[in-house]
């Protein structure tokens, strides 16, 4: 018989091997090896799903980073509905790469803008981040102040950080016509107006993710050059599109867009990895059984899975066993879910 | 020596004493010696005199964290309420257990020379006959729900109770499963299919029809299980769709219990249901309404038509504490 190239192959790359005959809890060899030891400042940004991987770094005893901490006093549930302890920094969700490189670029001076402020029945929201004042604030220069001293707190963030983890979430994005900057959500559906004639629906493309990442890379590095970065993609459905598809169509779309864009990145840079949280969730041999009822939500086995995963590939991080805070009943601060009550 | 090895008793001894001086039992860990192999019980709930012919309930466990001291129960929810109803409850320690501290799964399946599912059935067997209840429970959950299956086929008419089961020792954690047939069947192969005093599928043999069962079977839907244990178990009960008031399973989903983990209170609500449910006809619609009865209405969410005070105040005092860090 003759030698071919997946003779001798191990059996990780054999569907029957690796999935059909295992029992999917029991799945090895998933993910390639992350160094991480328990020196490496870790920062977390990213959609809904990444705040998972935060909320379980923090209580496996990583050196997690919160640059942006709530004033004292204040619950940890309030302070997680104002959008502190949810990431690195009180940035809200980042759904896409371009909203990530925005950021970045405003935090370090690269771009200088006005902010964007929303108004909704007599209050002001920070545009570039509605969901971490849920009741905006009573004047527009209450949302400058603190806006300038969020970005402050990013710049000090990249400058520090060692391991970022970044969850790319969408693809769907709305953009300001005249700037071209982007938001996490459609003015109009948090706070402020829907202008058709100053904003336009942008679906960002591969080679345009490629491309933010690349700057996002290149601008973290110049200032940062010990960072590393890994890179995972949410499993999280659309809770809509505007895309003019189906719903299921446009997430397959925008979630293939993701996953090829970051494995890419990935492939092409030593210092950043790729992590396959959305194949775990989303997997045949899964069966949909990660899912809530809305068969869109992430369940706490589900995350379970995927950290425990995430866990056995670091490389030179022991995680300890969850202590305190019952990280299952922290509650997720999504703005897209805000979308939900449109659907009727 | 533990309290269990202190309190032995002969089966015989135990049935009178739960007849005659119920309130000295009531929570007791006893050691029942069945077949030559210890089986340690623990009385859960017991009637008061006058009510011996009450439905008794037999309890099996799932695995069991060994930090905990052997031996171990489950199922002390399932103890009768004023709005209940009275029963005896008797929950079993799987003795496999026995052999090693490090075991945390064994089906009440045994090992090589010692017959666990033997001593077991003989044991339950004599507590029927000794108690002779108006109705016999057998209930657990996980892989506890092996060994319900295993012994409710020997008790005809009994009702079976489980919570997300496991009857197929081959489909689960195969760690788990290795461990046990290393410590348990040394020079077996590691699987149940392979070695012949082991059954490897508790629920196969309720694909014979002639097996007089009714089933309650709790599921919640994000079990990681369902696919490979409650499916094809279901799928070998499934000729009882004919008579389809002597199964009923219940899906739900329980997101603050996702996964294999179930809600305490729900199994020991159906529980609760078994027990109380009239005799004889049309038993699984009253379980449903017995259920109900016994169950909580969840409040509804209000849904925020204006903004939150305190997340106006929020709002305000994190104006404040930034403008002073800035000064």
């Amino acid at each position: 018989m003759s030698a071919h190239p997946y003779a001798g192959l191990p059996a990780r790359a054999f569907w029957k091997k690796a999935i059909a005959e295992r029992h999917f809890l029991d799945l090895e060899g998933l993910g390639t090896p992350i160094r991480l030891s328990r020196e490496d400042r870790v920062a977390t940004a990213g959609s809904c799903f990444a705040q998972h991987i935060g909320n379980r770094l923090q209580a496996a005893g990583a050196r997690y980073l919160d640059y942006e901490p709530a004033p004292t006093g204040w619950s940890q549930g309030n302070a997680r509905k104002h959008g502190f302890g949810v990431y690195s920094g009180r940035y809200g969700n980042i759904y896409t790469t371009r909203q990530l490189l925005q950021l970045a670029r405003e935090a370090t001076g690269a771009d200088v803008h006005e902010p964007v402020i929303w108004e909704r029945d007599g209050r002001y929201f920070d545009a570039l981040r509605p969901s971490v004042d849920p009741a905006g604030h009573a004047r527009p220069e209450d949302v400058v102040l603190l806006r300038q001293a969020h970005l402050e707190a990013v710049a000090r963030l990249l400058d520090d950080l060692d391991v970022l983890v970044f969850t790319l979430g969408l693809t769907e994005t709305w953009e300001d016509r005249r700037t071209g900057r982007v938001f996490p959500a459609a003015p109009g559906t948090i706070a402020g107006q829907y202008d058709p004639a100053s904003i336009d629906f942008v679906n960002l493309r591969h080679g345009a993710i490629m491309d933010d990442l690349t700057a996002f890379h290149a601008l973290l590095k110049a200032r940062n050059p010990k960072a590393r970065m890994v890179l995972t993609v949410s499993p999280v459905p659309l809770t809509a599109t505007a895309s003019g598809e189906h719903v299921l169509a446009a997430t397959t779309y925008s979630k293939s867009v993701l996953r090829a864009a970051a494995g890419d990145f990935a492939a092409d840079h030593d210092d950043v990895s790729y992590f396959p949280s959305y194949e775990i969730i989303t997997a045949p041999a899964a069966a949909g059984m990660f899912f809530n009822r809305d068969l869109r939500s992430v369940n706490g086995a589900g995350v379970d899975y995927v950290m425990k995963t995430f866990f056995s590939v670091l490389e030179g991080f022991e995680p300890d066993a969850a202590q305190g805070t019952d990280i299952h009943d922290l509650d997720l601060i999504c703005e897209e879910g805000a979308l939900e009550k449109y659907a009727g | 020596m533990s309290d269990a090895e202190q309190r032995s008793i002969t089966i015989e001894d135990l049935s009178r004493q739960l007849v005659t001086t119920p309130n000295k039992t009531r929570r007791q860990i006893y050691t029942i010696r069945s077949e030559g192999i210890d089986i340690p019980v623990r009385v859960i709930d017991v009637p008061g005199t006058g009510a011996a012919d009450a439905p008794l309930v037999f309890v099996f466990h799932g695995g069991f964290n060994r930090a905990q001291p052997y031996p171990f129960f489950y199922g002390s929810r399932f103890v009768g309420r004023p709005d209940t109803a009275p029963r005896t409850v008797i929950a079993l320690c799987d003795p496999t257990l026995a052999l090693s501290d490090s075991l945390r799964f064994g089906w009440f399946a045994g090992a090589e020379g010692v017959d666990v599912p033997g001593a077991v059935r003989t044991l339950l067997a004599a507590f029927v006959a000794q108690i002779a209840p108006s109705r016999v429970i057998v209930t657990g959950g996980s892989i506890g729900a092996h060994a319900v299956l295993t012994h409710a086929r020997e008790l005809p008419g009994s009702m079976v109770v489980l919570a997300n089961p496991l009857p197929r020792i081959d489909d689960y954690h195969q760690p788990s499963v290795r461990e046990y047939f290393n410590l348990c069947w040394p020079g077996h192969p590691a699987r149940a299919a392979d070695v012949p005093q082991v059954v490897n599928d508790a629920s196969l043999a309720y694909s014979d029809m002639t097996l007089h069962n009714e089933f309650v079977i709790l599921l919640n839907a994000t079990d990681p299980h369902i696919y490979r244990q409650a499916a094809p178990m279901l799928a070998n009960l499934g000729g009882r769709t004919a008579e389809p008031e002597r199964i009923l399973p219940v899906s739900y989903f329980f997101p603050e219990h996702a996964g294999h983990a179930f809600p305490p209170d729900e199994l020991t609500a159906w529980v609760d249901a078994a027990v109380m449910a009239p005799e004889p006809t049309a038993r699984m619609a009253a379980l449903t309404r017995e259920k109900l009865r016994a169950g909580e209405a969840r409040p509804a969410r209000a849904k925020a038509t204006r903004d939150d005070p305190l997340d106006i105040e929020l709002a305000a005092q994190l104006v404040r504490a930034t403008q002073e860090a800035r000064t």
